[in-house]
Parts: C-alpha cells; structure tokens; sequence
C-alpha cells in the first residue's frame, strides 16, 4: 500500500528516466570499443601476422557481443518493470497532469517506460548492426 | 486504493482577498526601484535577462545576416561557370567563415539568447540563478564573435572549411586564420557551457512553487536537454581545439602521423561534438513549435510524456551518432553498421514529437495564424530533410553522396527546418514580450512565402549538383558538363530567400513608436510566460505564483488577478533588494528566498580580460596575453568577493502566504554548489576526452609507447598523486574545523593543503621530465605531457580557491553557518583528486601492467 510517505519527493528515484539511455549508451560503447580493438593493430593480427589487425569478427568478439546484449537486455526489462509499475499506481491513466505527488511519481514511471521501450529499439539495432556484419572490412 | 495524491503538505492557495490598494502601490514602487534598468551609459551595466537576452538576440542576429551575405556571395561566384567573381583562395574564407558563424554565433547562442530572455518567463521568476554569469557569456560572445569574423576583412579568416581537419589545418595553412578558429571559438564555447550552467541550475532549482517535475513546461524539458548536451559535446571539441592549437604554437604532433599522431582523432573530436551540436541546434528551436502548437490548437499537447521521451531520446542517442560523418575515412565495417544503426534509430524519437505536433492540431480547433504558418513551413522542410537523413545514413549510399551537393542540400533542409523557421515563428509569436508591439501580419506573410519559396528554388535542386557529381567547396566548375542550370536557379533561389529573411529582419527593427501595445496574452496561450504585461516590467512577474496545472492561464480560475494582486508569493521587496525563489528538484517546494546581484560592468570587464588573453594568445603575443590572464583573475576574484556568497542582515524572511524561508543556504541545497557541480561535469568530459585520446593512439599503432621510452615511471607520478590527495583530504578537513568556528585550525588546514598541492603538481611534472620526455618528439610523449598540465591547470585553479576560502574567512565573510565558498571548494577538490587519480593510473599504471 503506499502512502503519502513513499511518494515524497526526497524518495522518488528520478534518475530512473534517463536509466535506459544510459544502458544503450554502455551497450553502445562496449560494442565499439570491442569492434575497434579487435580490427584494431594493437590487439588484432591478420593472417600472415602483419600488424594489421583482424579481418573478421569470430568467436571471442562476438561471445562478447552476446553478453552485453543480454545484459543490456535484461536491465532495459527491468527498467521496464520499474516504470511500469510507477505508471499503474491506483488506478489513474495518462496524460498524469493532476497536481499531486501521485501523479508526478506516475509521470517518472510513465517517461521511464517510454524510453526504456526507446533504448531496447536502440540496443536491438545496434546488436543487428554487429551481428550482421561480422567484418573489420 | 485510495489515491493519496490529493493535496500536496505545502499546496497553497493564493491570498483570499488583495492587500489594500495603498500597500500594493508601494510594493509595486519597492519591487519597481529594485529592479529599475540602469539609464545612460550606464544601461550596459545592466544584468537583467530581458536586457541580456535582448542584446544576445540580437548579436546573434546580426551574425546570422553577415554570414547570409557570404553565402550570397558564394552563390554569385557559382551563378555561372567558370566564374572569377572572387578568387579561390576568398571562396575558402568565405565558406568557411558562413558555415564557423552560422553554426558558433547564430545557430547555438540564439538558443541560449532565446532562452536568457524567456526562461524566467516561462518559470514565473524574477531572473535566472546567476544573471552576472548570463552577462559575461554575453559579452565574451559578443567578443569572439566580433574577433572571428572580422577577420574576412583582413583577408586573415580561417581557410579550413567549418570542421578544419588536419593535416590540412596543421601542417598546410600557418598562417593565422586557424588559430583564430581555434582560440577564438574556444573563447565562445566557455561562454556556451557558462549558459549551459546556468539553465540547468534555473530548471531543476528555480521554478515556481508547484511546478512538479509532471507540470514543467514543454519548452523547458527540450531546454534543459539542449544544455546537458552542451556539457558532454562542447568539450571534446575544446579538447580537439586545444591539441591542434597546441600543436600549430608548439610542435606536439597530435595530428602528425611521422610522429604517431593521427589526423582521424580530430575527426573523432569534431563529430563528437558536432553531431549532437546539430540536435543541441533543433531541441530548443523545435521546443518553440511545442509552445505554439498548443496555443493554436487551443487544447493541451497530446502525448506530452511522449515529447519528454522525445527530448531525451533525442539528445542521448546523437551521441550515437558522430562517426556517421566518417564513413569514408576507412574504419571497420561493423564499425559503420554500428553507426548507421544508432542514426536510424534517432528517427524514431524524432518524429515521435513530430506525430504529437500533428495530433495535437488534429484533435484541437486550429486557430489561423502567422507564427503557426511558419510552424508549418518548418515541419515541411524539416521533414525532407530528416529524409534525406536516413537516405545518407545509410552506408553504401553515403559514400556516393559524402561531400558533394547533395550533403549541403541535406544539412541546409535539417538546419533551415530545424532551427531557423521555427525561430522565425518563435519570433512572431513572442515578440509581444520583448517590447509590448506585435510584428505585422502582412510583412510576415509576405516574407514568408519569399523565405519558403526561395528556399526550395535554392536547395532542392542542389541535391541533383549533387548526385550529378558537383563536389562542396569548388570555386568553379566547367560549363556544358549539367550543373549551369541548376546553380543558377540555386543563386536565384538564394536572392529569394534572403529578401524573405531582410523583410522579417526589417519588420523587427522598424519603428513601432506610433503602434499600440499588443493586449495582455495576445495568442490566448495558456503558459506563464503570458503573464507579461503589455510593456513588460522589469520585474518579471508581480508576485510569483504557486503552480497547479501544466497551463496554468487556461486552467487555474482568476490566476492573472491573482498573481496582478501580489496575492502570490514575494508580492514585496521590503528591503529593496533583487530576490527570487529557489525550489526542490523534484516538486518544487520552496527552500530559499535568493538574493541576485544587481547591475554590474564586472561581467563586462571579466569578458574583456578573458578575451585578451584568447586574442593576443592568438598573435603569439605571450605577455600581453599574460597580463590579461592574471588581470582577468584580478577581476573575476573582485567579481566574487563583492557580489557572491554575501552574508544577508538577517537569517530567514517572510516570503507571504505563511512562509519564512532562509536567506542564505549552502552545500548541495544551494544553487551555487549545483553550478560547480555542473561546471566539473563539462571538465570531466573535456578529462576523458583526453584519456580517449591516450588510448586512441594506443589502440591504433604498435609503437605508444614508442620503443625505448622509459618515461614517466612509476614514482614520481605516484609521489604527486598522493600529495595532491593529501591536499584534497586537507581541504576536507578544513571544511570540518571551519564548520566548528575553529579559525585557526582552518586556515593552517587551508594552507597545508596549498603547500601540498605545489608539491604534487611538481612530482608530478617530475616523473616525465625526469624520464627525458619531450612533447615535440613523439605523441605519447605529448599525450603524458597534456595530462599532466591537465591535472596542473586544475590544481592551479583550486589552489586559486584555497586561498580565497583563506581571506574570505580572514575578513569575516565565510563563517560555520555561512561557508558556501569553502562547499564549493571542496566539491571542486573531489573532481580534482578525481582526475589526478585517473591520471596517475593511466601515465603510471597502464604501461606498466603492459
């Protein structure tokens, strides 16, 4: 049950809004620094051993891949879960325009759920993109 | 359940009855002497944002014609084949001096120009957090914008097109025209993260009582995204300024690949920058169709969480975006891809907002109207060219498309979409707040049509140049080879369209005297910046009043009486002084009764100091630009010391309707401690764009560090690194004893910390010296080098504080209870012992697990 109490404002977690972009962020990020080092010089070595770098993504990079999608994923669920349930509170529905802390906390869950929905589109198209073309070249 | 969102503990209502005439009319005379524009000469002290926002309009304005007459000159030399109207070396100048100021002194500052003007407004205060602050950027634009394009009339002007790549830039033009690019917009782009500062600081901690994070205007929401953006996408590229500058002056090869530099880096920098700087142009020019399409579809934005998601989806996925300006460069494949994906993906938010506008004016009654044509014109254009977006994010097309005709043509739809039309109909339509007069309806039709016609007959065919092969940035092309036509119908197109953008430039500066005042709310918007009278007051709002709805004048019953009749909050200035409220994050709930400093040539002076140092710097003349350098320190330390942190006569005031709030707060619930905070999150990104770098060159060769190199070992980085966290808990410890009014302990705290600092900085310095690296020989000497300095101009600066918080406490004016200076400073340490940790792990510890 909650109460005026669990509404305050001091307990309402606002960072959850911008949460999700975070995640495609990192998701984003992990998957280029990964592609880079891999065709990069530094890590990679093409065939023949010419300090070149990779020319195709295999194995490792794309175990790698797989993991951050996944977790990339199941935090984006969870943020989904979260927004969702903020959103529901009682039985009000949008546009949560009500001068009322109730309405605020639905208006954070609400905005949490939409960009949550946002980033797993993001973080899909990004992990197409890597998945697809499996080259350095 | 039961709802228990019903009346908020602090929800009030406005005064039941009015105070007695009398009383009102001398708080009126009170509020009017505290907030009086200075007369005379004396009006360019002013710091008030209606005067500010004004003179940065302006500006902006002003540079936005003189880089349209350029561009009209372009277009002659490329009316006919074969032309010799200027001569190549001119058309380089000119190109890249319209595109530098179109984007650097009309595209951003008029965002931030718009809102110094009318984010008060919008919020129901009396001015933003730090109008002194708004008036420096001011006139530190207005500085660097003067310095950068009057350069073309010295034949002087930077040649390297708007984005300067290297090697180009570096090793082929050493003549001064880059380095007035680079130091002068690194001047301006302080300026832009000063504003960035202060909207982010008047969003989350100045808006009226009531205004929960649900309530907040539209335009605000799109605000504050614009200027987070700019703490993240400025300083890479004041990062990639100050290595290419550094390189020009000194010889530290960033860019120079027989020393393993790499001129790619610089394209990294740029486009980390100027990607999202496209969005940080289009949020706060597309924020101004979401104010005016409620107001004329006379109903409440549908989908306003959409538009919120629109907002910041937008803004955090362009910064997924940078290497799509690369595709040619060579990188990996799945590099690209990886890009080309996040660039679709930016369509989705983006026409999100565009679907709500569209809803919106379905479900409404659309009221006919000049600003509303020009929302409509925007759309359309905009809409092209977010097409012809996807089209080049799009790999395979892209490197067919990539620096021809067609990309020009794409950017011109985006950008004239984007920002301009809409500012056009955001000029329309607020331009009752700025002097009480309408603009006329006829010249705005008549220009409006000149403006959107001539437009198309300018850019569409471009497109066709370009797929036809014409490249950017040619001075001549032969004839008979199908471009005759096309360039002369775009030069034609051009000529339309600035008649269009002259008449509405007219139709804002000419006379009005004889014109009556427009009525009060004249669109019958329902957004508080419509409280304004009809010539506005300097005060902003009679009494500042406590929010309910997202449209508070269409839904709150008698709220313009209400808030006329000082019935709301600070209806009086007993004291005469300027004051504005400051409120909670989340829903704000009053905290504070702020004072703001009042009319100042401080800023103006700090802006001339400042800017010395940056113009003669870019002469070479090193003393001259020293002197500047420590005059300007001279005058921001006077600036601080009289006008900040000051000690008010008494603790906490009555601000009405039943409430006392402090005077004076410190620590995180202050406003001043937010814009530090912000402040050190722009330093960090400039930090790590530093540390990308490190790793950049790393990742890309088999040579960093270059065989042999020993340097900086592990010592003397770490000897500096703790010394300089011995500092940093110092500080900590003096805001401790300072805290329990031990004066003594404090200041003898204070100055350890400063003497230890020295010593850091110089066991830091140390440890590649020591080991003989020299910053012209090889980039990871150079890079070592730049970190360190890095870290030195930080601790430099917090030694600055140090010993401020030091004689601040010497003259009575930083107490236990009033210690806002010491807070702050301390904040500043954490960011400080921060990078140097950073710092020493890298130059110490990577080579070393290595």
């Amino acid at each position: 049950m909650m109460t005026l109490e669990h509404l305050a404002e001091e307990r309402q977690p606002v960072w959850i809004v911008p949460a999700p972009l975070v995640v495609w962020a990192l998701h984003f990020l992990a998957c280029y620094v990964t592609a880079a080092l891999w065709c990069g010089p530094a890590v990679g070595t093409a065939p023949g051993g010419a300090a070149l770098g990779n020319t195709a993504l295999a194995g490792l990079p794309l175990a790698l891949f797989t993991i951050y999608t996944l977790a990339s994923m199941l935090a984006l669920l969870a943020l989904i879960r979260m927004g969702y349930r903020a959103h529901t509170l009682g039985d009000a529905s949008p546009p949560h325009d009500a001068d009322s802390p109730a309405d605020r906390h639905r208006f954070i869950g609400y905005a949490t759920l939409l960009i949550a929905g946002l980033s797993l589109v993001a973080v899909i198209y990004s992990a197409m993109a890597v998945f697809m073309v499996q080259t350095c070249q | 359940m039961s709802d228990p969102g019903g009346k908020a503990p602090y929800d009030v209502e406005p005064l039941a009855q009015p105070a007695p005439e009398a009383v009102r009319t001398a708080q009126a005379e009170r509020l009017l002497r505290a907030w009086k524009t200075p007369t005379g000469w004396r009006y360019w002290s002013a710091v008030n944002n209606s005067e500010v926002g004004l003179w940065y309009t302006g500006a902006t304005l002003f540079f936005m014609a003189f880089a349209g007459v350029l561009a009209l000159v372009m277009r002659l030399q490329l009316a006919v084949p074969d032309n010799d109207l200027v001569s190549a070396d001119t058309y380089n100048q000119l190109f890249t001096v319209h595109g530098s100021v179109m984007m650097f002194l009309f595209a951003i500052p008029i965002f931030e120009a718009i809102a110094v003007m009318l984010l008060p407004q919008f919020l129901g205060a009396r001015d933003l957090p730090f109008p002194r602050l708004s008036a420096f950027g001011f006139w530190a634009f207005l500085i660097g914008g003067v310095f950068l394009s009057g350069s073309i009339f010295f034949d002087a002007a930077p040649r390297g097109g708007w984005f300067m790549y290297p090697p180009l830039t570096s090793a082929y033009q050493p003549d001064l025209g880059a380095d007035i690019w680079l130091l002068g917009f690194s001047f301006i782009e302080v300026a832009a993260i000063a504003a960035a500062v202060e909207m982010i600081v008047g969003t989350f901690k100045c808006r009226p009582p009531g205004m929960r994070l649900n309530l907040v205007p539209l335009y605000v929401w799109y605000v504050v995204v614009a200027s987070i953006m700019i703490l993240f996408a400025f300083p890479p590229l004041i990062v990639g300024s100050m290595l290419l500058e550094v390189e020009r002056a000194f010889q530290w090869p960033f860019f120079d690949a027989a020393r393993g530099g790499d001129p790619l880096l610089w394209q990294h920098l740029f486009w980390l920058f100027g990607h999202p700087e496209v969005y940080i142009i289009f949020l706060p020019s597309v924020a101004l169709i979401a104010m005016i399409v409620p107001t004329f579809a006379r109903r409440p934005m549908i989908g306003y969480t959409w538009v919120v998601l629109a907002a910041i989806g937008t803004g955090f996925l362009s910064f997924g975006l940078w290497v799509h300006h690369m595709f040619t460069t060579g990188l990996p494949g799945v590099t690209i891809a990886l890009f080309s994906a996040a660039s679709e993906a930016v369509a989705i938010p983006t026409s999100v907002q565009i679907f709500c506008f569209i809803a919106t004016l379905a479900a409404g009654r659309v009221v006919r109207s000049l600003p509303m044509l020009y929302a409509f014109g925007s759309l359309a254009i905009f809409v092209l060219g977010g097409l012809t977006g996807v089209m080049v994010a799009i790999a395979p097309f892209d490197f067919q498309a990539h620096d021809t005709f067609f990309i020009v043509g794409h950017f011109h739809y985006v950008l004239i979409g984007g920002a301009l039309f809409p500012i056009f109909a955001g000029c329309y339509y607020f331009f009752p707040l700025i002097n009480g007069k309408q603009l006329s309806e006829r010249l705005g039709r008549i220009a409006f049509w000149l403006a959107f016609v001539g437009f198309n007959i300018a850019f569409l065919p471009m497109h066709i140049t370009g797929l036809r092969g014409m490249p950017r940035r040619v001075p001549v092309y032969p004839a008979d080879i199908g471009l005759d036509l096309l360039n002369l119908t775009s030069t034609i197109g051009a000529f339309i369209l600035a008649s269009g953008v002259a008449l509405i430039l007219w139709d804002m500066l000419r006379p009005k005297g004889r014109e009556p005042f427009s009525p009060r709310n004249p669109w019958g918007a329902g957004t508080l910046e419509w409280l304004q009278e009809m010539p506005g007051k300097p005060w902003g709002v009679r009494s500042i009043p406590e929010i309910d709805s997202r449209y508070p004048l269409w839904e709150q019953p008698d709220f313009v009486r209400d808030v006329d009749e000082g019935r709301f909050y600070l209806p009086d200035a007993e004291e005469e002084k300027r004051e504005t409220l400051v409120t909670t994050v989340v829903d704000a709930q009053p905290v504070q009764c702020m004072r703001l400093p009042g009319p100042s040539f401080l800023p103006l002076g700090a802006a001339l100091t400042t800017g010395g140092f940056f113009v003669f710097g870019t002469y070479h003349l090193w003393t001259p630009a020293l002197v500047s350098l420590v005059a300007a320190i001279g005058v921001i330390w006077y600036w601080l010391w009289t006008g900040t942190s000051v000690i008010p006569e008494k603790v906490i005031k009555d601000i009405g309707l039943g409430r006392t709030l402090p005077l004076y707060v410190s620590g995180p619930s202050s406003v001043g401690w937010w814009a530090v905070f912000i402040t050190m999150i722009a330093s960090q990104s400039a930090f790590w764009c530093l540390v990308f770098a490190y790793f950049f060159y790393w990742s890309l060769q088999r040579g960093f560090p270059p065989p042999g190199t020993v340097g900086p070992g592990v010592l003397w980085p770490v000897t500096g690194g703790a010394l300089l966290l011995g500092a940093w808990a110092l500080t900590l410890y003096a805001r401790r004893s300072n805290a329990l009014e031990r004066s003594l302990t404090t200041q003898a705290a204070l100055l350890a910390a400063i003497v230890a600092a020295a010593a850091g900085v110089a066991a830091l310095a140390a440890g590649p010296w020591t080991t003989g690296l020299s910053p012209s020989r090889h980039v990871y000497d150079a890079t070592v080098w730049l970190l360190v300095v890095w870290c030195g101009l930080h601790v430099f600066t917090g030694v600055l504080m140090q010993a401020y918080c030091m004689a601040r406490r010497a003259a009575g004016r930083l107490t236990g209870h009033y210690d806002g200076d010491l807070q702050n400073t301390v904040l500043f340490w954490h960011f400080v012992a921060f990078t140097v940790g950073i710092t020493v792990a890298v130059i110490s510890g990577f080579p070393a697990v290595r």
